[in-house]
C-alpha cells in the first residue's frame, strides 16, 4: 500500500470510529434528557419540596424550568442548552447551575484519576516485564501472587483500610487543617491504582508470554540477543496493543471508583456528586453527570484507538476496538 | 503455568481451603442460632468475646451473624446478576454468531453502544430509573456485564462454526436450534464457565461499592456493602465491624479469582493466563 493510500484508509477508519462514538454520545444525551424528566411530580414540586405554594408561583417555577412546553420542544431546548454549556439548574443546591457544580468538582476527580492511571500503568507494565524476564523464578512468583491479591483489593476495601491506617497513625480522624499530603493525595490515589495495576500486570505477562512463543522471537534469540533486549525491543511492542486496551478499560474503572474513594476520604469530586445526585433525586444533576461520564468513556476509548494506531501499523485503517 | 499431573498446585490448595471457608460461613449463617438483627443496646460496641467472636455493632447486634448474613446476600446478588448476564450473553451472543450477517451487525452495534455507556454512567442512569435498591444492583451488574459476554460468546461460536462437525450436523439436516444447543454450546461451555467464574469476584466487589454508596441494598436488609457503610459511620465505636466486613469482601474476591484461574487451567489449557475480563 502506498503512503497516501495508507493515510486515507487510516483517516477513513478514524472517521468511522468517530461516527460510532458520536452515536454513543447521542444515546447518552437521550438518556440524560429522559433522566432529567424522571422526577416524580415535576421540577416545581421537587423544588417546593412539599411546601404549600400558591398556584401562580408554582406556574412561574414550571415556566422557569421550561416544563410547561411540549416534549419535543423541551428536548430541543435541552440539546441547544447543552451546546451552549447550559446543563440546567440543580434542584438541591438552591438553583445553582449544574455546569458550575460540575466544573467545580471535575478538577479533583481528574487529578485523582490521572494520577492513579499514571501510577497503575507503569507499575503494572513494569511488574509484568519483571515477571516475564525472570519467569519461573521468584520475581515471577511474587508478581503473579501479588497481582491476584491486587485484584482482590477493590477500592472500597483498600480505601477503608488506608483510612483506618490513617486514623491509627494520627489517633483520630484526619483533620481538615494540616492534613499531610499522604492522606489527601497518596492514599486515595493508592486505593484507586492498586487493582488496575494488578489487572495490567496480568495482561502484560499474558501478552508477553504469547508473543515470546512466536518464530521471530526465536530468530532474535538465535542471533544472540540478550533476553532483556528481546523482551524490550522485540516482544514488548507487539504486546503493547493489548496492554493499552486493558489500560483504557482500567481508566474507566478508575473513574467509576472515584465515587467510592471520594466518599471514604471526603473529597469534593465528581464521583461523590454523581452519587449525591441519585440519592437526593437531583435529576438535572444526575442527567448531567451521566453525560460527563459517558463523554469521559468516549474520550478514553478514542484515545486508546489512537494510541494503538500510532504503535501498531496493522491497526491503522481498521480502527475499531471496544 | 504448567500442570504437573495430579500434584495439586499451591493455588489449588489455597482455593479449596478458601472455598470451604466461604461455604461453611454461608451454611453456618443459616444453621447457627445467630440473630443478625437482635438489638442489645447495653452491649453496644462490645469487642470480640467467645460468644460473639466478631464483637457487636452500635446497636449491640452480633457482628458474626450480620457478617454471615451480609455475605450470603452479597453472594446471592452476584449469582443472580451473573445468571442474568449469562442468559443474555449466551443467547444473544450465540444467535449473533450463528446467524451472522445483518443480525450480527445489528447486535454488535448495540453492544458497542452499551459498552460506551457503562460504569458509573450506567449505574447512575439505572439508579435514577428504578431507584436505589437490590433490584437496581442486579440490573446494573447484569446490564453492565452482558455486552462483554455477548461479544465473548459470539467470538466462541464463530470459531466453532468453522469446524467440520458443525458443517456435518447441518448437512445431516439438523435444525439450527439443535446444532446450537447440542453441538456448539457444550463445546463453548468451558470457556464461558471460566469467564463466568472470573466475573463473580468483581460483581461482589461492585455490589459492596454500590451498597456502600447507598444506591444498592437498603436498610434493614444487610449486605457486605451496607455493613461497610455502617462500620465507617460508626468508626468511633471501634474498628471491629469495618475490619471484619472488608476482610470478608477481600477474601471472597480472592477466592473467586483463584477459583477462576484454577478453572481456566483445568478447562481451557490452551489459553495461558488471561487478564481479568473487562469490567462493566
Amino acid at each position: 500500500m502506498t503512503r497516501s493510500a495508507e493515510l486515507r484508509s487510516a483517516a477513513a477508519g478514524a472517521g468511522r470510529r468517530l461516527g460510532e462514538l458520536a452515536l454513543v454520545m447521542a444515546v447518552a444525551v437521550l438518556v440524560g434528557f429522559v433522566v432529567t424528566r424522571l422526577m416524580p411530580g415535576d421540577a416545581a414540586s421537587v423544588m417546593l419540596d412539599g411546601q404549600a405554594a400558591d398556584p401562580e408561583f408554582t406556574q412561574r417555577l414550571r415556566k422557569a424550568a421550561g416544563i410547561d412546553e411540549p416534549l419535543w420542544r423541551q428536548f430541543a431546548t435541552y440539546v441547544t442548552g447543552l451546546l451552549r454549556g447550559d446543563l440546567g439548574l440543580s434542584l438541591r443546591y438552591g438553583g445553582t447551575p449544574v455546569a458550575a457544580l460540575i466544573s467545580e468538582a471535575a478538577p479533583t476527580t481528574l487529578l485523582l484519576a490521572t494520577a492513579a492511571l499514571l501510577v497503575a500503568t507503569p507499575a503494572g507494565l513494569g511488574a509484568g516485564l519483571l515477571s516475564v524476564r525472570w519467569r519461573g523464578k521468584w520475581p515471577d512468583g511474587v508478581v503473579t501472587a501479588g497481582s491476584v491479591v491486587a485484584l482482590s483489593l477493590s477500592p472500597v476495601v483498600l480505601a477503608t483500610w488506608l483510612m483506618l491506617a490513617a486514623v491509627a497513625v494520627r489517633g483520630g480522624g484526619p483533620s481538615v487543617e494540616g492534613v499531610a499530603w499522604v492522606f489527601t493525595l497518596a492514599a486515595p490515589v493508592g486505593a484507586l491504582a492498586i487493582m488496575p495495576a494488578g489487572v495490567i500486570a496480568r495482561i502484560t505477562r499474558a501478552q508477553l508470554l504469547e508473543v515470546l512463543g512466536q518464530d521471530y522471537v526465536r530468530c532474535a534469540r538465535a542471533k544472540g540477543l540478550s533476553e532483556t533486549a528481546i523482551l524490550v525491543r522485540h516482544a514488548l511492542p507487539n504486546a503493547l496493543a493489548g496492554v493499552i486496551t486493558v489500560a483504557g478499560t482500567a481508566a474507566g474503572t478508575i473513574l467509576t471508583s472515584t465515587a467510592v474513594v471520594e466518599t471514604v476520604f471526603n473529597l469534593p469530586g465528581l464521583g461523590r456528586l454523581a452519587i449525591f445526585s441519585v440519592l437526593a433525586r437531583d435529576y438535572p444533576l444526575a442527567g448531567a453527570v451521566i453525560l460527563v461520564f459517558a463523554l469521559a468513556q468516549v474520550v478514553i476509548s478514542f484515545a486508546v484507538d489512537l494510541l494503538i494506531a500510532v504503535i501498531d501499523p496493522r491497526a491503522r485503517g481498521r480502527m475499531s476496538g471496544p | 503455568m504448567t500442570r504437573k499431573g495430579a500434584v495439586p498446585t499451591p493455588r489449588m490448595l489455597a482455593c479449596v481451603v478458601l472455598a470451604a471457608l466461604i461455604i461453611s460461613a454461608v451454611l453456618a449463617g443459616l444453621m447457627l442460632p445467630l440473630d443478625p438483627s437482635g438489638i442489645n443496646l447495653s452491649r453496644a460496641w462490645d469487642g470480640p468475646s467467645p460468644a460473639h467472636p466478631c464483637g457487636r455493632d452500635g446497636l449491640g447486634r452480633d457482628m458474626l451473624a450480620r457478617l454471615l448474613t451480609g455475605t450470603r446476600v452479597s453472594l446471592g446478588i452476584a449469582l443472580a446478576s451473573l445468571g442474568c448476564a449469562l442468559a443474555v450473553g449466551v443467547s444473544v451472543g450465540s444467535l449473533a454468531g450463528w446467524y451472522g450477517g445483518r443480525t450480527d451487525a445489528a447486535v454488535m452495534r448495540g453492544v458497542d453502544l452499551m459498552m460506551g455507556l457503562r460504569e458509573l454512567a450506567l449505574a447512575i442512569a439505572v439508579a435514577a430509573f428504578v431507584g436505589p435498591g437490590t433490584s437496581a444492583v442486579i440490573l446494573i451488574l447484569g446490564l453492565g456485564w452482558s455486552p462483554p459476554l455477548i461479544r465473548f460468546v459470539r467470538s466462541l461460536v464463530l470459531v466453532q462454526c468453522g469446524h467440520a462437525y458443525v458443517l456435518a450436523a447441518t448437512a445431516l439436516g439438523a435444525p439450527p436450534r439443535h446444532v446450537l444447543s447440542t453441538h456448539i454450546l457444550p463445546n463453548i461451555a468451558g470457556p464461558v464457565a471460566v469467564r463466568g467464574a472470573a466475573i463473580i469476584g468483581p460483581m461482589v466487589q461492585t455490589e459492596a461499592a454500590l451498597s456502600f454508596l447507598g444506591i444498592g441494598v437498603q436498610d434493614p436488609s444487610i449486605s457486605l456493602g451496607t455493613l461497610i457503610r455502617d462500620g465507617l459511620s460508626g468508626l468511633h465505636g471501634g474498628p471491629q465491624v469495618i475490619v471484619a466486613t472488608t476482610a470478608m469482601v477481600f477474601l471472597v474476591a480472592l477466592t473467586f479469582t483463584l477459583l477462576a484461574d484454577e478453572l481456566r487451567d483445568l478447562l481451557d489449557p490452551r489459553c495461558q493466563s488471561i487478564g481479568r475480563p473487562d469490567r462493566p
